[in-house]
């Protein structure tokens, strides 16, 4: 009997904790680096809903958004737009191309709504941070 | 929350009330494994869009990380979500069927997967590098099962016995909320069934190994995935509920603390015609009232068996001698004056003689403790007798 207090009381014990709120925090983010997804590209063939790109900043500040999942007309490997970040709204160099092979680049505004969300709202195109977390 | 620990407590309590009987209660401790699983809108994959997947993947408990800085909890939680841990009792009710029940906790975990499809491809093969965004989802459980255990084998080193019946579970799931996965913190009972198989050597009875398929029987989620493929396209941001029943295959093994309550099959030789006559006679004084006998084999176990009588009466019919402790409660009549215990040899076991170690105690006080050595032509007589 006494073992079967002893267990009882384990039982109880840790169904108790198991049952404590746990108190998650998230990163807290202080740059644009990552992989992320992009709404809104278009090619030939009208809008691509997802693509995939990875921003990565080099030793002189400056931001490279490389497409690691492309489309016809700026396909993956290529660098979709790139520049230096220092503040809410930035301009930065991006890539179109014609499905073809050639290239162009022109200025747009880049905008960084969170760390998490970016916008270049002339061409309609939302960037959102990739998820890839545990979820208790 | 207050009246299931009560009724836990009582449940408890009763299962305790049977440990007097011929079978002792039996303690465990097992560690296990589950695999579960979730559906998206009620399926595993779908494609929401024609460029996007979204794929549900089952995970064992074990794949669950331990890593603090991963998964944002304590090592001890962690712990936890890794695994399945049983604390069990197990009364046996025949030699065919047995009575199981416990506290279990455990994790269970799943990954949600939204993949990026080229043009034109189905949704497999998926190139793992284009995952647009990943959740692997995790939840506590804490179990109460109530099983029944069936035999399914008579003979053989191995027990092989079938597990049935009901668990009732509490599940809970802390919110986190990101930009792909929404989910609410959510405490929630529900019932499953089990079904499984549990394998075990058949005389040391201290180990066994189980599979098992628990199905739950209601949704314990409020989850939900949000898809921005649609964003540009004119179908707007969609959202998708995210179930999961419960239901889980599970592998464990669990540790017996206590003496093997099986009696042991021993080799018995045919019942002599008549009880032998008295080679040894104990006299004890005793209070009138309940009072304990225990029979042990304190040299090598080699299957010696006994039969007990209480005044002419069979009490235990045959009994393996083992190395624990295997206790009954008599009762001492005061009207009559005195009781006869008579232990009755049924085999000598594999080293002769057949020898044993009865233990006598009342009120908790061990008043006897004798070393007794039997043959099958001789039986001891132990007389009791009421000192007030």
């Amino acid at each position: 009997m006494k073992k079967l207090n002893l267990l009882f009381v384990i039982c109880i014990v840790s169904f108790l904790s198991c049952t404590k709120s746990i108190d998650i925090q998230e990163p807290e983010r202080t740059d644009i680096t990552g992989i992320w997804n992009a709404y809104g590209f278009q090619d030939l063939s009208g809008y691509v809903p997802l693509e995939i790109i990875e921003i990565s900043k080099n030793e002189t500040n400056e931001y490279t958004a490389l497409k690691i999942m492309g489309d016809n007309g700026v396909p993956t490997g290529t660098v979709t737009w790139k520049g230096t970040i220092d503040g809410g709204i930035n301009t930065v160099e991006m890539t179109f191309g014609n499905g073809r092979g050639d290239f162009i680049t022109m200025p747009v505004q880049l905008e960084i709504k969170t760390y998490d969300w970016l916008e270049i709202k002339n061409f309609g195109l939302i960037f959102i941070r990739r998820t890839d977390s545990n979820n208790p | 929350m207050k009246s299931f620990f009560i009724l836990l407590f009582l449940y408890l309590c009763s299962l305790s009330g049977f440990s007097q009987q011929h079978y002792p209660l039996k303690l465990n401790f097992g560690y296990g494994t589950a695999y579960s699983f979730a559906t998206v809108d009620g399926q595993k994959s779908f494609r929401p869009h024609q460029q996007s997947a979204l794929v549900a993947e089952g995970r064992w408990s074990q794949q669950w990380s331990l890593n603090t800085e991963e998964t944002k909890l304590k090592s001890w939680e962690n712990f936890l979500y890794n695994a399945q841990f049983y604390f069990g009792v197990e009364k046996q009710l025949n030699e065919r069927f047995i009575l199981a029940s416990g506290l279990e906790i455990g994790g269970r975990n799943f990954t949600l997967t939204e993949y990026r499809i080229q043009d034109g491809r189905d949704l497999g093969p998926i190139i793992e590098a284009y995952y647009a965004n990943r959740m692997q989802r995790a939840y506590l459980v804490t179990s109460l099962p109530l099983l029944l255990k069936t035999s399914l084998n008579q003979k053989g080193k191995l027990q092989v016995l079938a597990l049935s019946g009901i668990a009732l579970n509490y599940a809970h799931s802390l919110e986190r909320n990101t930009a792909f996965y929404k989910s609410k913190e959510l405490s929630t009972f529900f019932p499953s069934l089990h079904v499984g198989l549990e394998v075990k050597e058949r005389y040391l009875n201290r180990v066994s190994i189980d599979f098992g398929w628990q199905i739950g029987l209601a949704n314990i989620l409020k989850d939900e995935v949000v898809i921005y493929t649609g964003l540009k396209t004119g179908d707007g941001i969609q959202r998708y509920a995210v179930e999961s029943k419960g239901s889980h295959v599970r592998a464990g093994i669990c540790f017996y603390f206590n003496a093997p309550s099986i009696k042991k099959p021993v080799p018995i030789v045919a019942l002599p015609p008549s009880i032998p006559p008295i080679g040894k006679t104990i006299d004890i004084a005793l209070e009138s009232g309940p009072f304990q006998l225990s029979i042990v084999d304190d040299q090598t176990i080699d299957d010696d068996s006994v039969k007990i009588m209480q005044d002419g009466q069979v009490v235990i019919e045959a009994i393996g001698l083992q190395k624990n402790e295997q206790c009954f409660e008599l009762q001492l009549d005061s009207t009559l004056g005195e009781t006869e215990i008579r232990i009755i040899a049924l085999n000598d076991g594999r080293i002769k003689p057949n020898t044993m170690r009865v233990i006598i105690k009342q009120y908790g006080k061990e008043v006897n403790n004798a070393f007794i050595r039997t043959e099958t032509t001789h039986s001891v007589q132990i007389l009791l007798r009421t000192s007030k």
